[in-house]
């Protein structure tokens, strides 16, 4: 059953993750990984399957660290500058999501 | 969207998410979210340059890349350790993960060049 859940919760996370990048490119990209950041925090303190369901597959599919490296690199080749400030913006506010999530989660 | 590209993204994603769990499993929490993130910066950076078929960029790099890596646990694991007080922890992990990354990119598009 957990196998069904986290193919189930994997695809889902992956097809959002899809569909928000290609209508919003990297907003749709930022705003998912900063979600994704405060749900997991959210769910750190949860029941061992609960996490690795949702969590692990559904969050973890959500979120992407090699899109953000392929956003990265396109801006990074019109202006360094927006690469740098778009990658402090997304490391900033999303460890203060996580942060926020772990502080006020279920643990 | 043919339906050939969402299943093969979907399939994919599944297989990435699953390698994720997987090494985390093999290789320790932190480390295997690491190999993985690496692993994945390395595959997204190899199709970025190469030449190839818009289905098959479609699967890798949204599907397999994009759930093989996991900013969500990065981030968690940086506010565990901030939370936790354990300052240096969180740096190092913050940079190990931040240089490993943009490493395995810029090799993976070298890679991806040569061919």
């Amino acid at each position: 059953m957990i196998v069904f859940l986290f193919v189930i919760a994997a695809a889902f996370g992956a097809a959002i993750r899809w569909k928000a990048s290609v209508r919003w490119g990297k907003l749709g990209t930022w705003s998912l990984n900063i979600a994704g950041a405060l749900a997991l925090g959210l769910l750190v303190g949860l029941g061992n399957s609960v996490t690795t369901v949702l969590g692990t597959a559904g969050v973890g599919a959500m979120t992407t660290v090699s899109g953000l490296a392929r956003e990265l690199s396109v801006l990074g080749s019109n202006s360094r500058l927006h690469a740098l400030l778009y990658l402090v913006a997304t490391l900033i506010s999303g460890v203060a999501a996580a942060w926020v999530g772990v502080h006020w989660g279920f643990s | 969207m043919a339906t050939r590209s969402i299943a093969a993204v979907l399939t994919a994603a599944v297989v990435g998410a699953g390698s994720r769990w997987a090494l985390g499993l093999l290789a320790g929490g932190s480390c295997g979210l690491l190999v993985a993130n690496v692993f994945g910066c390395i595959l997204v950076g190899w199709a970025s340059s190469s030449q190839q078929h818009k289905w098959d960029q479609a699967w890798l790099t949204v599907g397999l890349c994009g759930s093989l890596t996991s900013f969500a646990a990065v981030a968690v694991s940086l506010a565990v350790a901030l939370e936790d007080q354990r300052w240096a922890n969180a740096g190092l992990w913050g940079i190990a993960t931040l240089v490993c990354c943009v490493v395995g990119f810029d090799l993976g598009r070298s890679l991806g060049d040569r061919k």
